[in-house]
């Protein structure tokens, strides 16, 4: 295995020259794998930076090792091109959490050491990417998010098209007189920033502008889309590199509002009819006069478990906003505002403090109950008040503020395996990772924004535009070059099927959280690359162990667990812990950071993601006498944390096997646990994985050990 | 759940009235309850679940009755815990200081004379009248600047200074008992618990307090101020409260007993410093005036962010107090020294803003004495009896003030006849001497209405 020849650097600073005896590491690592090895005082510095370079031109050696600090560190000293380079976490992991220069300690470094070098020989550089053929942008939807993402990709030096359902552009926007304010002082209503847009989407010269267009078909993968639609009865067909979904949403459905008054009187009417009542002319009379009383009814079919059971954000302040356009108009009335809670985030608070300096404006927490004919007009009553019982106030006119529903479903037909929505976690918006990349849907370079993707305010849906339009427009660059998009941006590598073996059981197919692999007609999957996002949950899933990427596979996987020297001493515990790149990984380096000491029987596997965890991987691990393993992961459930969406969802769910596979090998299902972690628990860590060592302790070493 | 619904109707006008009166801040409020833990009176004490926060709701909503007539808001020492502490911005204390200045407005007939006091426009009518009334007697009377020392009945006979006082103070006395009884009928009583309505001392309302419990614990409250002196925000005023209150007392002891020694005769005038009734109004005068001049300076130091630097209502009562006790001593000071003219101008000034202070005790912010005590013994004993008891012990306490004068006197009479009786003359009898003349009979009637008019606290 000439071509797999490593080099094996060992950084002897930051304390790791103390804790641990870097001549008998190399020793090991010469004897066994055959490695040049060279032991370097401060090899992040500038001097060790060069050598490395110096003798990689010289020695012509494509893998390298560097045993020293975490991966997560340095990278910009220790990535090589045209190199192979692994990196041993001698540091975080080894030297900064265990008690130095110990037998245990220097075991360890061992274990990690030929795990890496293991890793490091039996990886293989990535296959080419494959061409794409598109560098558009489709925006779909014309609203205030679509235009504006439209044009920041455009500003951005892309092609867009973008497709609005309706003949004209501007949405809901082109319905509305005034707006809440969204910049200081957020006193007053503002005209809409609408018209300027739709002008300059219509002169720039990248933005190509399809009308009342409608999706039939989505078919491809980012970098090339097909998308056919439909558009004064014809039906045409355009290509993309990626989409941007800004389909925003419409009013719930107010004739479900009976109880609320809604069609029990002409002058029950939503907050979106009275907005065009507003922008046409003003809000109607009532039996010829001016109205005298007014009540809005806020969360009308909000926050309620039989109609929408969540807050949609902007009905309180677009009622605000109205009663002071109302105010305006009739200088009499009297305008009640009925609600729950007023929640207006972020800089709206000022505009509700604005709001209520006006002395005919009547602010009312309770239960609105009903709304009534009374004699010539209406009466609202509402229990459970701040008044402390139950009221009501007469009205000539009733506003229902009602919620916001998404148009995520059934816009873009996708014609995936999994179906052709853009995936939804929560009340039929489209999901997407809402802290750390808010935009990047549960489809691949399909990228939604404004209220299609949360319930917003314009102001809120033009952030979201800029923000996705712009990520749209760096995903044509990275799919070009085969590079994943979030969270493993750059990364070259995909999964290869070796399909010779598969049995159609189609786990993959399902199980892939991004839709990635479609199934031919017997049901073998196929992948669709560039939709990928490497996580390797299809590696975890396959009971035929096919999946693999160059870098990262089963095999490889293995060969470093067997690596792990299991002492036949019965006193001497292993542990496998396999921790999640994401979240898992970087908190176990922070607690080595912070100097916290754990069990050092623990050998730590990183993974892509906890759900590319494949059951051999702990059937291997128990029979070869390790006493447990701990898989370690992000939360998931509702409010997910994974950075895969349902990676460490899955991997809960394979733990029936696992106990299973263990029953099979009558070891103790105790013995393999997972547990959900964030970045900040490393402070938690420490005592998990001791209380761990202790379990396992009582329960005895594994009967494996020694075999 | 057969509760019965109340249609609301906001009186529009009510809430432009807060908001003239400095309450404009009531419509900042979002019903967070902050007010309610930090407020003293309300929820440290009283477990009063929602004083201070249902009244700004109240307010907002233009609900006049309910606000008005919850007997919470005389329990409010506009201290501004609650204005300092509120997120919002909004100024319980300033509010519910508009709202007692509306409450006494509701109470008082006629009504426009109490509308006069919240408008700076009325200052020289409210001035104006008694002036007039003054200047009338002198005119009528045809009264010269008398040449010699001063001497102010030379001036202006005591007689017809006593007879209008008694009489314009008999028709404040009556429009104060209208007050009362109007408050007692109308106040909404608390009830344990309650979220709608005066819940205020709640907790500490035991169903078999006793009247006389219930007097002794308001009074010595008042007395010691106890409950003020809990305030946190701004406690140098609590003080200048005091001392002022105090010092009313003494100057009426040294009115009941001036208008005595006009009924029996005695010169006042002529009477030294270091008789009880010289001396009881130079020292309240004095503590009246170190008083209001510590609450002055407080309000001119008041952070307007913190809470209100006061509205032009709170300033007159402020500016009438020290006009008074300033012109008082004025007039003495000017009399002793022998300024005889402007001893006797001063003198006019001094009974007009006396007047002006005491003739409209139920049309201003004074009357707030009466109606806090009332509502403060409401609120301690739950029922209808606490306000009528105060109303009852006021006047007793009264009549036993001008009955200890009366005392007083006679033996200072008996004395002096006694004493004329002896050949050595020790003591020089009065000039008129003891004529129980024809005013007596009218005067002793209106004993109890002549107190209002401290006269000669000079
Ligand atoms: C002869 C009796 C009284 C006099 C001369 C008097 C005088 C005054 C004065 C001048 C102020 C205005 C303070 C300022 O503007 O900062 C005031 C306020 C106040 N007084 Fe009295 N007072 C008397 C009796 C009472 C009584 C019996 C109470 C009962 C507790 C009371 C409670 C208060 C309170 C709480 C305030 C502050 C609230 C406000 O300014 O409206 N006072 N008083
Ligand atoms: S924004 Fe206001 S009205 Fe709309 S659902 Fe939320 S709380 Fe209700
Ligand atoms: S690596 Fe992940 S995203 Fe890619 S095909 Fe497999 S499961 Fe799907
Ligand atoms: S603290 Fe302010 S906002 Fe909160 S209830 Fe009281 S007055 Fe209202
Ligand atoms: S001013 Fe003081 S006493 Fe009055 S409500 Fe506020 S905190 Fe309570």
């Amino acid at each position: 295995m000439a071509a797999n020849k490593v080099r094996l650097y060992i950084c002897t600073g930051c304390g790791i020259g103390e804790a641990l005896d870097a001549a008998a590491l190399g020793a090991i690592a010469a004897q066994e794998y055959g490695a040049q090895v060279v032991t370097h005082p401060h090899l992040c510095g500038p001097e060790g930076g060069t050598l490395i370079r110096e003798e990689r031109e010289r020695e012509g050696c494509q893998r390298l090792a560097i045993a020293a600090c975490s991966g997560r560190v340095n990278a910009e000293v220790f990535t090589l091109d045209q190199t192979l380079v692994e990196r041993i976490n001698l540091r975080e992991q080894v030297a900064w959490c265990h008690e130095p220069a110990t037998e245990e300690t220097q075991a360890l470094a061992t274990d990690q050491v030929r795990m890496g070098l293991v890793k490091l020989q039996k990886s293989d550089f990535p296959e080419p990417a494959p061409a794409v053929s598109q560098e558009r942008v489709l925006v779909v939807g014309g609203g205030i998010a679509g235009l504006t993402a439209a044009l920041e990709v455009a500003n951005a030096g892309r092609e867009v098209t973008l497709l609005e359902r309706e003949p004209v552009l501007g949405g809901w926007l082109a319905n509305f007189a005034y707006i809440s304010p969204s910049t200081p002082p957020y006193r007053e209503p503002q005209v809409p920033p609408l018209a300027e847009k739709v002008r300059a989407v219509q002169a720039h010269p990248r933005v190509q502008v399809l009308l009342g267009a409608e999706i039939e078909k989505a078919a491809g993968e980012p970098g090339a889309f097909a998308v056919t639609y439909k558009q004064n009865g014809n039906s045409a067909e355009l290509g993309a590199a990626a989409i941007v979904l800004a389909t925003g949403w419409e009013p719930y459905d107010a004739t479900k509002l009976g109880h609320l008054g809604y069609g029990v009187s002409p002058n029950v009417i939503t907050g979106v009819e009275l907005e065009a009542e507003l922008k046409n002319g003003g809000a109607r009379l009532v039996n010829g006069r001016a109205p005298e009383s007014v009540v809005f009814v806020q969360c009308a079919g909000s926050r309620d478990e039989n109609h929408l059971p969540y807050c949609s954000s902007v009905c309180c302040q677009a009622s605000l906003k109205q009663a002071l356009l109302l105010r305006q108009q009739f200088p009499q009335a009297n305008v009640f505002i009925l609600h729950k809670d007023i929640r207006t985030p972020g800089q709206y608070e000022e505009f509700y403090k604005r709001v209520q300096e006006d002395p005919q404006i009547f602010f009312l927490r309770g239960e609105v109950a009903s709304v009534a004919p009374d004699g010539g007009n209406l009466l609202v009553s509402a229990t459970d008040t701040q008044l402390g019982r139950s009221v009501a106030v007469q009205a000539d006119l009733v506003v229902l503020a009602t919620g916001i529903v998404p148009r995520a479903a059934a816009t873009l037909n996708l014609d995936y395996r999994q179906g052709p929505d853009v995936p939804s976690q929560h009340y039929c918006f489209a999901d997407s990772n809402f802290i750390c990349w808010p935009y990047e849907t549960q489809r691949t370079g399909i990228f939604a924004a404004g209220c299609v993707r949360e319930p917003q305010s314009v102001a809120g849906c033009i952030e979201d535009a800029a923000g996705a339009g712009l990520r749209a427009a760096q995903a044509v660059t990275l799919i070009k070059e085969g590079a994943a998009l979030h969270p493993r941006v750059g990364d070259l590598y995909y999964p290869t099927f070796f399909l010779q073996r598969c049995t159609q059981c189609k786990r993959c197919t399902e199980e892939c959280p991004f839709g990635a692999l479609d199934e031919d007609a017997k049901g073998t999957p196929q992948l669709n690359a560039n939709r990928c996002r490497r996580c390797g949950v299809c590696m975890g899933a396959c009971p035929e162990r096919l999946v693999s990427f160059k870098n990262y596979s089963i095999d490889i996987i293995t060969s470093m667990i067997k690596a792990i020297e299991v002492p036949e001493d019965e006193d001497i515990q292993r542990i496998l812990v396999l921790a999640c790149e994401n979240d898992a990984y970087p908190a176990l380096d922070l607690a080595g950071a912070r100097h916290s000491k754990y069990s050092a029987a623990v050998r730590t596997i990183s993974l892509r993601c906890l759900g590319s965890t494949n059951v051999v991987f702990i059937a291997d691990a128990v029979s070869r006498g390790i006493d447990g393993v701990l898989l370690l992961g992000c939360k998931y459930g509702d409010d997910y944390q994974c950075h895969f969406i349902k990676g460490s969802e899955l991997a809960s769910k394979r733990m029936d096997n696992v106990r299973e596979t263990l029953g099979r090998l009558r070891v103790e299902p105790e013995r393999v646990r997972l547990e959900q972690v964030t970045m900040d628990d490393w402070d938690r860590l420490p005592r998990l994985l001791d209380d761990f060592a202790a379990e396992l302790a009582d329960l005895g070493p594994n009967p494996y050990k020694g075999f | 759940m057969a509760e019965p619904v109340e249609v609301l109707k906001p009186d529009t006008k009510f809430i432009a009235d807060v908001i003239k009166l400095g309450g404009q801040s009531a419509k900042k409020c979002f019903q967070c309850g902050t007010c309610t833990v930090t407020c003293n009176v309300s929820y440290a004490q009283t477990h009063d679940e929602s004083f201070a926060r249902r009244l700004m709701l109240w307010t907002a909503w233009g609900l006049k009755d309910k606000a008005l007539t919850d007997p919470a808001i005389w329990a409010c020492y506009q201290c501004q815990d609650c204005s300092a502490n509120c997120p919002r911005g909004a100024k319980p204390g300033d509010v519910i200081g508009a709202l007692r200045a509306l409450a006494i407005e509701r109470y008082a007939r006629p009504r426009f004379l109490a509308r006069w006091f919240r408008d700076p426009v009325y200052l020289p009518l409210i001035l104006a009248i008694p002036a007039v009334i003054i200047l009338g007697l002198l005119l009528a009377f045809n009264v010269q600047v008398p040449s010699g020392p001063v001497v102010y009945k030379h001036f202006i006979s005591e007689i017809y200074v006593e007879i209008a006082g008694v009489i314009v103070a008999g028709l404040a006395i009556l429009a104060t008992a209208y007050g009362m009884l109007r408050f007692t009928l109308e106040t909404r009583l608390p009830q344990p618990g309650a979220v709608d309505g005066p819940g205020a001392l709640a907790a500490d309302l035991p169903a078999e307090r006793e009247l006389p419990a219930t007097m002794v614990s308001t009074l010595s409250d008042v007395a010691t101020h106890a409950d003020f002196r809990a305030c946190q925000t701004e406690t140098t005023r609590t003080w200048g409260h005091l001392i002022t209150m105090y010092g009313f007392p003494l100057l009426l002891i040294a009115t009941a007993l001036s208008f005595l020694y006009g009924l029996v005769g005695i010169d006042q005038q002529s009477r030294s410093l270091l008789d009880p009734m010289k001396i009881a109004g130079n020292l309240g005068g004095l503590l009246a005036f170190v008083g209001v001049c510590l609450l002055i300076y407080k309000r001119f130091q008041a952070k307007p962010a913190k809470w209100g630097v006061g509205t032009y209502y709170d300033w007159l009562l402020l500016w009438l107090i020290f006009a008074n006790v300033f012109l008082g001593f004025a007039t003495q000071f000017t009399r002793l020294a022998g300024g005889v003219n402007l001893a006797y101008w001063l003198y006019v000034a001094h009974l007009t803003v006396v007047f002006a202070t005491f003739v409209y005790l139920p049309y201003g912010k004074l009357a707030h004495l009466y109606y806090r005590l009332a509502a403060l013994a409401a609120l301690r004993q739950g029922s209808k009896t606490g306000p009528a008891s105060v109303f009852i012990v006021v006047i007793a306490g009264v009549a036993a003030v001008l009955a200890a004068a009366a005392v007083l006197v006679a033996v200072l009479a008996a004395v002096a006849w006694v004493a004329q009786a002896l050949p050595m003359g020790l003591l020089a009898l009065p000039e008129s001497g003891i004529s129980l003349n024809l005013y007596l009979p009218v005067a002793s009637v209106s004993i109890p209405f002549g107190c209002w008019s401290p006269l000669a606290s000079v």
